[in-house]
């Protein structure tokens, strides 16, 4: 059995496309995706996942979407002005992963383009998180390499740039 | 011994001469019963009947205190120092007859002066009274009428006295003040200042306290401002039987200075004495933005050393007299010497010669706005570099894909999935079945890779067998392909030439090569439309960051077809890349028929009617232009199967009684209607949850400043967005009906 993974992010099909391409070759994983908070949730929810990567900065839920479980998620990003930028909904996603599902933070990873200032209160709490900045100086292979310490129960730290 | 009928018969006798004496004289006995009294007496105390019904303890306020007199005269006497005529004087505290308008007991205070005078049957006191005021009736009157506070405390600080204006001015009724110690109507913060007043009036010598600004307690709680000047009882000599004072309610004028005090503006008054100029008065936030520690530091201090250039301040001084009012710009500094950038509104002060004797002046620390000034330059600066930097990347990709050839997707425009997916796949297997024979090559297998590099291939090959089935994604193929290529590529590199045919070799690499090119190909026919999304949209930033920064632009009498067209002409390229044709509606007034024409960007239009008025014409034709432009951005084709399908929108241009409507139609990108009521698409940086789903780039700004500048101009901006198709629920991956209105006010004349 393949170690299953979930990558909760909104540009898989973007700006984070190229770093899919190891992940997937790699084929060392049972890969599953979420483009949004509500997503995210719903496969959190429904299974167990042996490492989640999160990106912060993701919207509330796909609009078309009428489950009453994305209210939640709506009311969030209202509260925010409609701005997923100031709704962060990753951290409540990861939040919810460590108190809600019972995740370990060892296996849990973050790929965002919020600075680990940005972050600190999160990282703080929860330091054993893996963290990693989305600047266009990581290289392609990072989030195939953050997956496999996950898995193990291993922080990933990345090479300083 | 004096004989004491003599005594008294003297005083008789001389009763006309006693009379006109311009203070009251008496002779009591021991217990106070009147003997005799002069007419001035009888005035005072107001006494109409015999003055032997009488006694003089009963006009004493404080009984005791008649005692405390007879006491210390006879201290007087033991020590032997009674020789003189009338040996003691004291302020006594008297009732006063009650009055009958007011019905309320007053008090006033009078000076007696006594001497024990021992005759052959008893002994009597002969007294002097005087009272403090010298024209008692009068000061009574000034007391009651007074429009200012008046109130007298005794010696333990309680109250005796308030006049009806004080009475007025804390609420309060009479009985519930008097009798109470005056810190009753203090508030809890400041119960000690009666004490410190007493001690303060007991030692400057004078007795006076002048302009002290107090807050008392009003009978609701609520505080009051007050300016108090009050004087010791007696005012000479060290003793302290208590104090009198007037209070100005100064409470409007205070709530006046606490309203400047919040402005966040620092206003002074400056008071010239001679060569000195002083400033006199200023709010919280001037001594904020100048570092005074408090008040105190500020008031009476130099205002030229808050100067960076004091050298200038003769011309300034004629500046403000000649232009009131007028904003400068200045350069000044804290007091510790830092520097304020300032904006300044000074007015002079004159006296009824018209001669300038101070200035009153407003002033606004624009530091942070110069920062904001800078930053706004420095941005503009830095995009200016971002869109040549663009459009260099954009030229540099031209050659590239021109030399990438064959190219499947050069007549393809905004490439999307659909679009690739096919070709991809074809191609990858193509490379599969390459793969599978490389993998299957048996002659040699040992010479030709080493043990890992035959395991890598075989995992790749594995990827290639199974890509439809684990990427669920087909938009996610061609980055796994891409890595894989690349690294079978480097393995390749390494095999032993001598065990491959050459046949085989050219095939394989023909393969890969072909996989990797398509690969790279949709990945720079996708750059290469979002650095051209990218530089429209650094373009707009650019605009509107330096908007503010240039002078509003004069409206000009022009036709509004003629900006509609511009933006068209502007925007046709775009609209060719994206494969959108353009159709506008005119319609005819007179006919009520929308008149259809096709955009072909070598005609020119022939306009039906002219609609001219007064408008802004270039950020009329920008807001035009950035409408249209999100038209294209989310335009879909309306036949998905068919991706041939040219996509169009439409524009119809129509006339209003007051204004010119211009309407933009897409088909394509949904708008959620949350977004469009909570007026969250007009937000700057703000990105509509449909519109990132299809991979499009924005920044918001077109919209929002196309609404910025048809507001200006008295017009307005809307966005309506319905499904396409009848459908039972919200689908936004379905197409939509988009419409973006511009109304311009058909203004005739121009307005400045």
């Amino acid at each position: 059995m393949k170690p299953k993974v979930l990558w909760i992010e909104d540009g898989l099909f973007a700006e984070v496309r190229p770093f899919l391409g190891p992940l997937i070759n790699s084929l060392r994983f049972d890969l599953h995706y979420a483009f949004n908070a509500f997503e995210g949730q719903k496969k959190m929810k429904k299974e167990h996942f042996d490492a989640i990567v999160f990106d912060i900065r993701i919207p509330p839920s796909d609009p078309s979407t009428s489950d009453p479980d994305t209210t939640k998620w709506n009311n969030l990003y209202e509260k925010s002005g409609f701005d997923k930028i100031a709704a962060r909904l990753g951290i409540k996603l990861i939040e919810d992963a460590v108190t809600e599902y019972d995740y370990n933070q060892i296996n849990l990873g973050i790929f965002s383009v919020e600075t680990a200032y940005e972050l600190k209160e999160l990282l703080e709490k929860y330091p054993e998180i893996s963290y990693i900045n989305k600047n266009e100086r990581v290289p392609t292979n990072t989030i195939l390499k953050m997956v496999e310490c996950l898995v193990k129960g291993e922080k990933y730290v990345p090479p300083t740039d | 011994m004096i004989n004491d009928f003599d005594f008294i018969e003297f005083h008789k006798n001389n009763q006309a001469i006693f009379d006109s004496y311009p203070i009251g004289l008496y002779i009591v006995k021991k217990e106070g019963e009147f003997v005799w009294c002069n007419k001035k007496l009888e005035k005072i105390l107001e006494i109409k009947d015999d003055i032997k019904n009488h006694s003089i303890i009963e006009f004493y306020k404080k009984r005791e205190d008649r005692k405390t007199l007879l006491d210390e005269i006879d201290e007087f006497e033991k020590k032997g120092e009674n020789d003189n005529a009338f040996l003691y004087s004291k302020m006594v505290e008297f009732n006063k007859p009650i009055r009958k308008e007011t019905q309320k007991k007053m008090t006033k205070w009078v000076e007696i002066s006594s001497r024990k005078v021992k005759t052959d049957r008893e002994i009597l006191y002969f007294d002097c009274l005087t009272e403090i005021s010298e024209n008692a009736q009068t000061a009574l009157n000034i007391e009651e009428h007074s429009g200012a506070g008046i109130y007298r405390l005794d010696k333990g600080n309680k109250i005796v006295y308030v006049n009806p204006a004080l009475q007025e001015m804390l609420n309060f009724k009479i009985e519930e003040l008097i009798g109470e110690h005056v810190s009753f109507v203090y508030p809890v913060e400041n119960k000690e200042e009666p004490d410190e007043i007493e001690k303060e009036l007991k030692k400057n010598g004078l007795g006076v306290i002048k302009n002290r600004d107090i807050k008392l307690k009003k009978e609701d709680g609520e505080l009051i401002s007050l300016r108090m000047n009050c004087v010791k009882i007696p005012l000479d000599g060290l003793e302290y039987y208590g104090r009198e004072g007037t209070l100005v309610d100064i409470h409007g004028a205070n709530r006046y200075k606490d309203l400047i005090d919040l402005i966040k503006l620092g206003v002074y008054i400056v008071e010239y004495e001679g060569d000195k100029h002083l400033i006199t008065e200023c709010n919280t936030a001037f001594l904020d933005m100048f570092g005074y520690p408090n008040r105190k530091a500020a008031i009476n201090s130099n205002v030229y050393k808050l100067w960076r250039h004091p050298e200038d301040k003769d011309e300034f001084i004629d500046f403000v007299k000649s232009n009131p009012g007028v904003s400068e710009e200045h350069e000044l500094q804290k007091i510790d010497g830092s520097l304020i950038d300032a904006e300044t509104w000074t007015s002079p002060i004159t006296n009824k010669e018209d001669e300038v004797i101070g200035r009153v002046g407003i002033i606004r620390d624009m530091g942070k706005e110069f920062t904001l000034r800078k930053m706004r330059d420095d941005i503009g600066r830095v995009l200016h570099a971002y869109s040549s930097a663009l459009m260099m990347f954009k030229k540099n990709l031209e050659p590239v894909v021109s030399h990438l050839h064959p190219d499947p997707f050069s007549n393809i425009k905004g490439l999307e999935a659909p679009d690739f997916i096919d070709i991809i796949k074809d191609n990858a297997n193509v490379f599969s079945e390459s793969l599978e024979k490389l993998l299957t090559y048996e002659k040699e297998r040992k010479e030709i890779f080493s043990e890992d590099n035959w395991k890598n291939l075989k995992t790749k090959n594995e990827l290639f067998n199974t890509f439809e089935n684990e990427i669920p994604f087909k938009e996610m193929w061609i980055s796994s392909f891409l890595d894989a290529v690349g690294k079978i590529r480097k393995i390749w590199e390494t095999r032993n030439k001598n065990f491959i045919s050459n046949e085989f070799r050219k095939q394989f690499e023909a393969s890969l090569e072909e996989l990797s090119m398509v690969c790279c190909l949709v990945y720079i026919h996708q750059t290469n439309d979002v650095i051209g999304e990218m530089s429209n949209q650094i373009s707009s930033l650019r605009e509107y960051v330096t908007l503010q920064a240039r002078p509003d632009e004069e409206t000009q009498f022009c036709n509004i077809n003629s900006l509609l067209e511009k933006a068209v002409r502007n925007l046709a390229s775009y609209a060719n890349e994206k494969n959108v044709r353009i159709y506008l509606f005119f319609k005819d007034l007179k006919t009520d028929y929308w008149d259809k024409v096709r955009w072909d960007n070598n005609k020119k239009l022939e306009y039906i009617q002219r609609l001219n008025a007064y408008v802004q014409k270039s950020a009329i034709t920008r807001a035009l232009t950035n409408l249209l432009h999100n038209a294209i951005k989310y335009t879909w084709i309306r036949d998905s199967k068919n991706s041939k399908e040219d996509k169009y929108i439409n524009i119809y241009i129509k006339q209003e009684e007051d204004y010119f409507v211009i309407r933009f139609e897409n088909f394509g990108v949904g708008i959620p209607q949350d977004e469009i009521e909570e007026d969250t698409i007009f937000q700057i940086g703000h990105r509509g949850r449909v519109s990132g789903m299809r991979g499009r780039f924005g920044t918001g700004i077109g919209l929002s400043d196309a609404r910025y500048v048809a507001r200006k101009q008295g017009g307005d901006v809307t966005i309506e967005s319905r499904p396409a198709t009848k459908r039972e629920f919200i689908d936004y991956k379905r197409p939509y009906l988009t419409t973006a209105t511009i109304k311009i006010p058909k203004k005739i004349r121009r307005i400045k």
